[in-house]
């Protein structure tokens, strides 16, 4: 590993999204582009999205690892951060209906596809040797990449959540990379831990100055997919999100077909006089990781989203686990 | 805070379990399935593969989903 190549882009990633959003905060307030955060007295006005910030960010980074390894999976997978991140700037601007965001997303598996940045042998945990999924495989990074980046588009939920979140679950991805020696897909992981670290501090925890937006989310879940893919390290990552991918399938089971959240007729959180959060009690109300949180009673939104950190810690524990059974 | 997640850590660590108990069967004893040459083609043995971790998956959803409704029923009472 070149070690002063991780650190320039490391800090080149972080920097640049320290610098972007800034500047991206006051574009978009002088253009209105502002949404009500609902949980907070008043419902202040929050820019919206940091999406190509982060996105540019990231890209920066990738494409200076390019420059020097000129690896295929890079490409593959900076290639999947723009079509996710394209994809998610539509549904920003004009609301794409539930079922056409995965479908639309499938193009950003095509990438990873189509450059072959793949190896059909995942390895997995315990059973230790790669399995050959010739034929199966394929179908699979298709399906992944969308998976990813709505089960993360899904955790954005309140302020600091998705960002937080991320941060965490990218720890086990750089653990596996390092176990097996990957250097280069250890650095490609980098840029994201570095937006997503800055953007947590600077801009996204409570009180938010600028929310992600889907091109943010649906970028950082789709590029988190491709890593996980390319990485070899698919078993990790799916450990990792845990707690979304259940957020998604408690949502997915109680509501039994794919609409947006915005779509559910009874919101499965309600909000008190006091502005903390409670579960709803009604039966219609669609089962999410929040509402079990809140299912002992009410907290406030800091609280909550506390809570949902501490669950994608103790997952990203578990994946760290994960990665040295795989080892 | 850490008691009020108890049951949901309890949730993420048998889900955890089931991922890697779910891979080992598929992939240490599914995937091994190579039924004699000329009996099915490759390609029946594969869907065969398929089929069978379909089914393990879906006992994983359903292992899930009854834990997510015992939880749910538990701790909220409906009121509609």
């Amino acid at each position: 590993m070149n070690p002063w190549l991780a650190a320039v882009i490391f800090l080149l990633s972080g920097l640049l999204t320290y610098l972007l959003t800034r500047i991206l905060i006051k574009v978009l307030r002088r253009r209105g582009w502002l949404v009500e955060d609902a949980h907070k007295p008043n419902s202040p006005l929050i820019p919206r999205p940091a999406g190509p910030a982060l996105i540019i960010s990231i890209l920066v980074g990738e494409v200076i690892l390019f420059c020097f390894t000129y690896d295929v999976r890079v490409a593959a997978l900076s290639q999947s951060l723009i079509i996710a991140g394209l994809i998610g700037l539509v549904d920003d601007v004009k609301r794409l209906k539930g079922f056409y965001k995965p479908l639309l997303l499938t193009f950003a598996s095509l990438p990873i596809l189509l450059l072959r940045a793949y190896v059909p042998q995942p390895i997995f945990p315990i059973y230790g040797k790669s399995v050959r999924l010739f034929i199966v495989y394929p179908l699979l990074v298709l399906v992944a990449l969308p998976v990813t980046a709505n089960t993360i588009n899904t955790i954005d939920v309140f302020n600091g959540v998705v960002s937080g979140f991320l941060f965490i679950a990218s720890i086990p991805l750089l653990v596996a990379f390092a176990l097996r020696g990957d250097w280069i897909m250890f650095i490609a992981a980098l840029p994201l831990l570095a937006s997503t670290a800055v953007f947590y501090l600077f801009f996204h925890r409570y009180p938010s100055k600028i929310f992600p937006g889907d091109s943010g989310t649906l970028a950082l879940g789709a590029l988190y997919g491709a890593l996980a893919i390319c990485g070899r390290a698919e078993v990790v990552g799916v450990i990792a999100l845990l707690p979304a991918i259940l957020n998604s399938f408690f949502f997915l089971s109680s509501v039994k077909k794919i609409i947006e959240h915005r779509e559910v007729k009874e919101r499965p959180v309600k909000i008190l006089k006091d502005f903390r959060l409670a579960a709803s009690t009604s039966r219609e109300a669609p089962i999410t990781l929040t509402r079990m949180i809140l299912a002992k009673g009410p907290l406030s939104e800091v609280e909550v989203a506390r809570a949902i950190i501490i669950l994608e810690a103790i997952a990203a524990i578990l994946a760290i686990v994960t990665a040295f059974l795989t080892w | 805070m850490l008691r009020r997640l108890l049951p949901l850590i309890g949730i993420i660590f048998a889900a955890w379990l089931l991922v890697l108990s779910g891979t080992v069967i598929i992939f240490g004893y599914v995937g091994h399935l190579n039924p004699a040459e000329g009996f099915v083609t490759s390609f029946g043995a594969a869907v065969l593969k398929v089929l069978l971790g379909a089914l393990l998956a879906a006992a994983w959803i359903l292992i899930l989903y009854f834990l997510t409704i015992w939880y749910v029923k538990r701790s909220i009472k409906p009121t509609s």
